[in-house]
């Protein structure tokens, strides 16, 4: 299986003040495409971090990231934006719904960025709004879901631009048990049927059994591998 | 490939506008309120000052140096400057400044002669008949429309005036009485309520004050290109004399003495200046706020691929959607305010002056960007790591 993100001796530092803080260190990863994989650690241990450098968010201060045979740590602001509009869709633990657009509105959000018609982007968000289950709530707004409800249409906004890589972090750290799992069954049937390779950090070890493998980083470097 | 087409941002920017629909709806008011205060009074002005400048350019009118349209210059300067070349023909008036019953009800009056005022001040139109009437009636007056209109005079009449200028002329107390024997027409976009005119010679033997003087001279050309140099050729008679005259055209005379009878202008601008200053400070920290509260939707779509750019331009545009609608809300608002106020003001309403709304887009463009920029820039440097909840 060819690797969908490949991580070599990435080094992040950040400096507040004089404090210089070595938050990765010579990290290696690799992910295959296709794969689910949790990032589990302790607080401060860099796993977020992690996560951004493999969504894009943030760059790091040494090292090289591939991501879908791009590289991507030399990119610019302008480039990794758009490199994040066509490859990557970001899941986070309070779903960072719109508050004022409902359901449909926020699912459509990244295909404005595309060449996509008025007509093109409603008949996809139709299908990604059933795909998570929710084509009945397309006309509510946030505050009128369950944050269950919040989540399937962050996933839906997540997936309806056909990224090939999920980026979760904590994605059901805001759940009740029965909730988060039915929101980490969606993601391994994306997983497993729709092909997506989902990168998930959590502190649940619950959710991290959903994933095929789990790493865990601690003091900015991976402590071993898992299953 | 099809072109990305702006419009489809459109729902996501109005859904930003109103996330916050209380303090929207204020910041849309506040813009409302300051584009009608600045439509009246710019239309005010347009319409002031615009009723001098269709004045025709062959029309030049002489005055004293000294004292303006309230000044006084010999009558005998008139045979003078209809000797100079390209005028063909020349008149005088004294100004009256009358009160009918009690003040405020103000009239003024030209003491002319009769043929020769209305021979060259041609936006006042008089049929020849009214002419000849005033011209045989010693104490007679012919009166504008309009002035007739507002203190329900009617041909005939008797018109007592008391003349505060001269306070021992006409009876002795400053008291006149005219019989009105006709009227005349004026300009549809004439300020005020219009004068009225009477025979010169009543009121010179009348007065006690300036006799055998003039207010002004109103001259016309044969050919507006040489009124410069008319101008300066009847200065030059009365260079160094001891009533040295000002020469220029009639529509220039007519907005200086506007523009130093109240300093309008001035007011204006300053009141606005005032008034948008006030705005910019209470909207533009309100979306200073705004930007604040929003910035972790703002690092949402940055995350999925808006670029910074992107991200900035979409901020100056909710500020220019939200400036364009109060804007446009507040010139309609002035649009049905501005009459009643001309109307106050005795002066004519011809409709809002097509400069005043072009002056307010430029203007509502420039406060949307004025008050938009600092937090686009602030947006476009936002570090999506930092801004995003949830961490």
């Amino acid at each position: 299986m060819s690797a969908a993100v490949v991580l070599s001796h990435v080094e992040k530092i950040y400096k507040r003040g004089k404090e210089i803080i070595n938050v990765l260190h010579d990290l290696d990863l690799e992910i295959a495409a296709g794969e689910f994989l949790a990032i589990t650690g302790p607080s401060g241990s860099g796993k977020s971090t992690l996560l951004n450098l493999i969504g894009g968010l943030d760059r790091p201060s040494a090292g090289e990231i591939r991501v879908g045979g791009e590289r991507i740590d030399h990119m610019s602001g302008g480039e990794l934006a758009h490199f994040r509009a066509r490859h990557v869709g970001f899941v986070f633990q309070f779903y960072n719904l719109m508050p004022n657009l409902t359901a449909a509105r926020n699912v459509e959000l990244p295909l404005l960025l595309t060449h996509l018609n008025g007509a093109e982007r409603k008949r996809n968000v139709e299908v990604a709004l059933q795909l998570v289950g929710l084509s009945d709530r397309a006309r509510h707004k946030p505050s009128e879901l369950s944050g269950g409800q919040q989540q399937r249409v962050a996933i839906a906004r997540a997936i309806i631009a056909d990224p090939q890589i999920l980026v979760c972090d904590e994605p059901t750290g805001d759940l009740d048990r029965h909730t988060a799992d039915d929101i980490l069954g969606l993601l391994r049937e994306l997983n497993e049927k729709h092909g997506k390779t989902i990168v998930m950090v959590t502190h649940d070890q619950k959710a991290a059994d959903y994933a095929r493998r789990q790493i865990h980083v601690d003091k900015g470097q991976l402590a071993g591998a898992a299953v | 490939m099809r072109r990305c087409k702006a419009v489809k941002f459109f729902p996501l920017m109005w859904a930003g506008l109103w996330r916050k629909k209380g303090r929207t709806a204020l910041n849309l008011v506040s813009i409302l309120v300051a584009f009608c205060l600045f439509g009246v009074l710019q239309g005010m002005s347009a319409l002031f000052y615009g009723a001098g400048s269709s004045l025709r350019a062959d029309r030049l009118v002489v005055l004293s140096r000294e004292g303006g349209f309230g000044g006084a210059l010999p009558i005998s300067y008139l045979d003078r400057i209809e000797r100079v070349p390209h005028v063909v023909a020349a008149n005088y008036r004294s100004v009256f400044f009358g009160i009918y019953q009690h003040p405020p009800q103000f009239a003024t009056g030209f003491a002319v002669d009769p043929h020769r005022f209305f021979a060259t001040a041609t936006e006042y139109v008089a049929t020849p008949q009214a002419i000849a009437d005033l011209i045989g009636e010693r104490d007679g007056m012919l009166a504008s429309v309009k002035l007739m209109q507002k203190y329900g005079w009617k041909i005939g009449d008797r018109i007592p005036l008391k003349h505060p200028g001269d306070p021992t002329s006409g009876d002795g107390a400053g008291n006149w009485s005219f019989v009105l024997v006709g009227s005349f027409d004026t300009p549809d976009n004439a300020p005020g309520q219009g004068p009225f005119v009477f025979n010169y010679d009543y009121f010179n033997q009348g007065r006690t004050q300036n006799k055998g003087t003039i207010s002004s001279v109103d001259v016309r050309v044969d050919d507006p290109s040489q009124a410069a140099a008319v101008c300066s050729a009847i200065d030059a008679l009365f260079d160094n004399s001891p009533a040295e005259t000002l020469t220029q055209p009639f529509s220039a005379a007519v907005q200086t003495s506007l523009t130093q009878a109240g300093d309008l202008d001035y007011i204006i601008h300053a009141v606005l200046a005032v008034v948008f200053n006030a705005l910019l400070v209470s909207v533009g920290s309100v979306m200073m706020r705004g930007m604040r509260d929003r910035t972790p939707e703002l690092a949402v779509l940055k995350t999925i691929g808006f670029t910074d750019r992107a991200v900035a331009l979409m901020l100056i545009a909710e500020n220019l959607l939200l400036s364009l609608v109060g804007a446009g809300l507040g010139l309609g608002a002035a649009r049905a305010l501005l009459p009643v106020v001309i109307k106050s003001l005795s002066l004519n309403y011809s409709g809002m002056p097509s400069v005043v709304i072009w002056e307010a887009c430029v203007l509502a463009v420039l406060f949307a960007l004025a008050v938009g920029v600092l937090p686009a820039r602030r947006a476009a440097r936002l570090e999506i790591v930092d801004a995003i909840g949830g961490h």
